[in-house]
């Protein structure tokens, strides 16, 4: 008998996968809306923190997945979260693939890259605004994300750097 | 520039060149050969037989390594696996970078216009854009075997080490400077993910349509909190429909 929330995981993420149009970050905020406010699986700080181990460990950004999966029902919650996020996007991919190259020109094929490029800036900035409003109480917070930012923007600082001084100003007790 | 480079490693190794002089006169022949479809052209006017003194034919050798169809390619399964599981490791904060360097650069698996290819077909479909990536890079190769070794080999040492940590975290999240920190983290990490969004941004920034449509995407899942799927279900059609229409 396979656990009902084992279950419930495995659906919430069917589904997330195939709405990823922009990968991981696009989808921070319905995963927000899924596992804080509609499945109560975990409160607005533990998401958060969960987001901060996501974004320190190397590897793609969509680990949050499993760490989702992770907090709810322990390791086997994260394989089934992990799966469950990759399986239908996966499948649908390597079909694509096939046909890709036939359609190279097809005036549809660019329509659709066109339209949904603005769709993805949209959600991703929203993925930003989410995680902000999630994370950060205070003005110094709010300075480190600001920092951060700018850094990113006008500098080829390698984030890791950034991580690293935010988690030891955090430690220090400014944050 | 990286087909002239193909062609300087595979034809001492494919073709057995061999000069008749005995002098080292690879390097005068790649320097000047071009590959232009199947065909192998030579530069500088005289014939390519009596210049370098080698046999035809083999030359054709040379350009099936430029020009590789899926299927007939020659990068092994586990070739891909290992790949995979080097850039599973070595990304903090997204992985594209890391897999843009090793897959053109370090390993040559696939050229800078085929890796674009790759890109812009794994961005737009739904789903992890590196795990896409793994997905069509392994197919490529090896078909499905080579999809399912490379999305293994990429996420294989990330999930074990993320559950370790998550482990390490959930024993030390009593200890204030511990929690602390990871708030920093978090803090910095929101700024990274907006700067992600605004570089992205760039090209899209003179289409007035595309500023709207990216403006409704993120009023609507950011401060309304709207549900993706609908939000995608109405802007995805009309955004397609808007490019549809004003396509050259």
């Amino acid at each position: 008998m396979i656990p009902p929330l084992l279950v419930e995981l495995a659906l919430q993420f069917l589904v997330l996968s195939l709405l990823s149009i922009g990968g991981a970050n696009a989808v921070i905020p319905e995963m927000h809306l899924r596992a804080v406010d509609i499945e109560h699986w975990m409160t607005d700080a533990d998401f958060s923190q969960l987001f901060a181990l996501s974004q320190a460990a190397p590897g793609p950004n969509v680990l949050i997945v499993s760490l989702i999966g992770w907090k709810v029902a322990g390791v086997a919650g994260a394989l089934v979260a992990m799966l469950a996020m990759c399986g239908p996007s996966s499948v649908l991919t390597y079909q694509v693939a096939r046909a890709w190259d036939r359609f190279r020109d097809a005036p549809l094929r660019i329509a659709i890259e066109q339209g949904l490029a603005p769709v993805t800036v949209g959600l991703i900035l929203a993925s930003g605004y989410v995680l902000t409003r999630t994370t950060d109480h205070g003005w110094p917070a709010y300075a480190v994300t600001g920092t951060t930012l700018l850094l990113a923007m006008t500098t080829r600082l390698h984030p890791l750097w950034m991580l690293a001084a935010a988690a030891g100003l955090g430690a220090l007790g400014v944050v | 520039m990286s087909a002239d480079l193909r062609l300087r490693l595979s034809i001492p190794h494919d073709s057995r060149v061999r000069c008749r002089t005995g002098s080292n006169r690879t390097g005068a022949v790649t320097a000047n050969a071009s590959v232009d479809g199947p065909v192998i052209r030579l530069g500088a006017g005289m014939p390519w037989r009596k210049r370098i003194g080698f046999g035809g034919g083999r030359i054709t050798d040379a350009t099936s390594a430029t020009d590789r169809k899926p299927g007939s390619a020659n990068v092994m399964t586990r070739e891909l696996f290992w790949g995979f599981l080097k850039i599973g490791l070595s990304g903090f904060g997204g992985v594209l970078p890391f897999a843009r360097r090793m897959i053109i650069e370090q390993r040559r698996w696939l050229t800078e216009q085929e890796f674009t290819e790759v890109l812009s077909l794994a961005q737009f479909l739904p789903g992890p854009n590196i795990v896409n990536v793994s997905v069509i890079v392994g197919r490529r190769f090896q078909g499905p075997t080579g999809a399912v070794a490379a999305t293994l080999g990429l996420m294989l040492m990330p999930l074990v080490i993320i559950l370790l940590l998550a482990t390490l975290y959930t024993e030390f999240a009593q200890v204030d400077a511990v929690r602390n920190a990871c708030n920093g983290v978090s803090a910095s990490a929101s700024g990274l993910v907006v700067a992600v969004a605004l570089r992205m941004a760039q090209p899209i920034r003179r289409t007035s349509w595309k500023i709207g449509i990216g403006a409704i995407a993120f009023v609507a899942i950011g401060p309304a909190r709207l549900p993706l799927l609908w939000v995608l279900a109405v802007l995805a059609p009309v955004s397609i429909a808007i490019a549809f229409r004003r396509r050259r």
